[in-house]
């Protein structure tokens, strides 16, 4: 890592090192070492050949610039949602139990302590700098409401550098519903590095659903990574609107059998707004199953990036995966890299995927205007038909309309 | 009601009209007929206002306006209407879902209200009985799975909720059986009123044993060559193509 770029990590560590808890100083700073002795990824790396982060990063994002604030004029309130749940604030990267207001309080902990294990830079980043942790745990024979996370930002005053931390148990049957939004104020840049790690035990569901409307000066790289027991389900929605670099990784790792996880996605993408989704599964035991679609609409200037792989194993027999990546492109600036990666061992399993870069269909776009639509109209009927298909599995009917407004409004004006 | 002067439209640099005159008035109706590959489809085209064709030469005047300076979806709020000889399938949008969005668009360009979700379905609800179609196919994704038959009555179903000046129906009766074709038909008559008109291209005479054409036009090689009545349609039925061909041929040749 460059030397400028060592020091400028180091001093913000050396800055935070007072918060930190001190019995957990020397796993943070073997984190820290982590950080230090690798480099942010570029181009000649596979996994971010088409999302130079390094390169972003030194272009946009300086860490010697960024600062701790503790004080803003955010009113956190006015942005939950109207509906009975766990409303859960983070400010800058750190979560805020007494801004939160929490129905169960049962399920939401913080944890000051850091000792998760890492397995990349960014993994590390946020393993040495996160300021807390929170952990959503639900135990069986408890119906927990729904969970809503706000990470809220401001940039008013100087650059950010948040690392959200969540953790989140499943215990056997139960049923988890979360969701989660950012908001940002100020046009210093952020960048933020999010680590989520989600056990969803025996018989347990989890839903994740996410909505990334970031501001242009907003870089996010999104660690999820999911560990199922016997015949749980996961399913993550991710919805992406904008933001300067958006990179989510999802890895779900299959641990027994009769596990099931969706992945749905849809990118609706301008400007010069880049989106890029890696995904794994891994399907380690019989009878075992993934679904996953992923849409996109990329205008302008824009940039898609999807990658999805699936490991079946020698031992993940009747295995069902699916896997499928839609692409609309429709401007000559834009650009779109898809990619499926399938690995399979195992021999008596089903498997299809396809991924697709097309235009939009000028045959059905005459039809509709021979009807008396016009030509905007039209395009956004189209459009916004190809797109619903990724909202059918939100949990939460205002997310879909909410979801389907956005589209509408990007679409239509 | 549409007034086509010696029209010539080009298609990738290929000469596909080669200079059609046609006048339709109110009330009338007008068979074209003419082989494949002659260019009926490419007048409707032409018409509806689709893009990549280069008009070369001529005029069309629709109503007072020179429609070749209109959009497609102009021209459609003006009231022209084509029924696809192949309609495309549309994913995720519905008859009824489109529909409504177009029928308040032509309404608005008429200087009337939206229609609201009831009286729409009111509407909905009679025009169907007129083809004989059925709601739940009305709210699937358009033409997806739909059979040649029932492709061809929604399209009818369309032009009887828009309620056009001008239909334009391209081989509406191709690949559709007897009671399909009786059907089309009966939803065509039922329309016809002393206001619109309609031009029905056509490869056989069999539709024309259902709606009445007033004249009957022969297309070959990007021109009318021949026009006459419903006599003119079995003639054609009796001797094919053949005779046609041979005599425009012989005339280019001299
Ligand atoms: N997109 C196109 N590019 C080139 N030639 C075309 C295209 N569409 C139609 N043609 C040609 O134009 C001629 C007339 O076609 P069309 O209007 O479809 O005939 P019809 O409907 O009378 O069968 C044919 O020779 C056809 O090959
Ligand atoms: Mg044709």
């Amino acid at each position: 890592m460059e030397t400028s770029v060592v020091n400028g990590i180091r001093d913000v560590f050396n800055n935070n090192e007072a918060n930190y808890q001190s019995s957990s100083l020397a796993h943070r700073k073997s984190a820290l070492d982590f950080v230090l002795s690798h480099n942010f990824p570029d181009r000649k790396d596979e996994e971010y050949k088409y999302t130079p982060v390094n390169q972003i990063l030194k272009k946009n994002f300086n860490f010697k610039n960024t600062i701790t604030s503790k004080t803003t004029d955010f009113d956190f309130e006015d942005y939950f949602y109207q509906l009975e749940g766990n409303h859960l604030v983070f400010f800058n990267g750190s979560y805020q139990p007494f801004q939160s207001k929490i129905y169960n309080e049962i399920c939401c902990h913080l944890e000051k302590k850091s000792n998760q294990s890492f397995h990349d830079i960014f993994d590390a980043l946020n393993v040495a700098f996160y300021e807390n942790s929170l952990k959503i745990e639900v135990n069986k024979n408890y119906r927990s409401q729904p969970f809503f996370i706000y990470y809220f930002y401001d940039s008013q005053q100087g650059q950010i550098f948040g690392n959200p931390n969540i953790q989140i148990v499943g215990h056997p049957d139960t049923r988890i519903e979360i969701l989660e939004n950012t908001i940002s104020k100020g046009t210093y840049p952020v960048f933020i590095n999010k680590k989520v790690s989600v056990h969803v035990k025996t018989n347990a569901e989890i839903n994740i659903t996410k909505i990334q409307n970031y501001k242009k000066h907003v870089y996010q790289i999104y660690n999820l990574e999911v560990n199922q027991d016997t015949q749980s389900k996961f399913n993550s929605n991710v919805y992406s609107f904008a933001g300067g670099l958006i990179r989510n990784n999802l890895k779900i790792n299959q641990m027994g059998e009769n596990c099931e996880s969706h992945m749905h996605g849809l990118y609706l993408i301008t400007g010069h707004t880049h989106v890029d989704n890696h995904t794994a599964v891994n399907h380690t035991h019989p009878h075992s199953y993934s679904n996953e679609l992923y849409k996109g609409i990329v205008d302008e200037s824009a940039r898609a990036v999807f990658n999805g792989k699936i490991f079946v194993r020698p031992e993940a027999q009747k295995t069902n995966a699916f896997q499928s990546n839609q692409n609309i492109n429709l401007s000559d600036e834009a650009s779109i890299y898809t990619k499926p990666q399938l690995e399979i061992w195992a021999d008596d399993v089903k498997c299809s995927h396809g991924c697709t870069v097309g235009q939009l269909d000028e045959e059905a776009l005459f039809y509709l205007r021979s009807r008396g639509i016009g030509k905007n109209q039209a395009k956004a009927l189209i459009l916004i038909a190809f797109s619903e298909q990724s909202l059918e599995h939100i949990p939460f009917e205002f997310v879909k309309k909410e979801i389907d407004t956005l589209i509408r409004k990007r679409l239509i004006g | 009601m549409i007034s086509i002067k010696n029209l010539h439209a080009k298609i990738e640099g290929k000469k596909i009209l080669k200079g059609i005159n046609l006048e339709v008035k109110p009330g009338e109706v007008h068979a074209i007929m003419g082989p494949n590959g002659s260019g009926k489809s490419t007048l409707a085209s032409v018409l509806t206002g689709r893009d990549g064709y280069e008009i070369t030469d001529g005029s069309v005047i629709f109503e007072n306006k020179n429609l070749l300076d209109l959009d497609t979806e102009e021209r459609a709020r003006e009231g022209i209407f084509l029924a696809f000889q192949y309609p495309v399938e549309i994913p995720g949008v519905s008859t009824t879902n489109f529909l409504k969005t177009a029928l308040n668009q032509i309404r608005q360009h008429r200087g009337e209200k939206n229609l609201d979700a009831v009286s729409f379905l009111k509407l909905v609800k009679s025009k169907m009985k007129l083809v004989d179609i059925d709601q739940s196919l009305l709210s699937r994704s358009l033409n997806e799975g739909f059979s040649g038959g029932e492709k061809k009555r929604n399209e009818i179903f369309q032009m009887a909720m828009l309620e056009p000046k001008l239909s334009i129906l391209d081989e509406t009766d191709s690949g559709l059986d007897i009671d399909a074709l009786r059907i089309v038909a009966n939803g065509v008559n039922s329309l016809k009123s002393k206001d619109n008109a309609s031009i029905l291209i056509t490869h056989y005479q069999r539709l024309l044993d259902y709606i009445m054409p007033d004249f009957v036009h022969v297309l070959f090689d990007g021109k009318i060559v021949k026009t006459g009545n419903k006599s003119l349609a079995l003639e054609l039925e009796e001797k094919g193509y053949d005779w046609i061909k041979v005599k425009h041929s012989s005339l280019e040749t001299i």
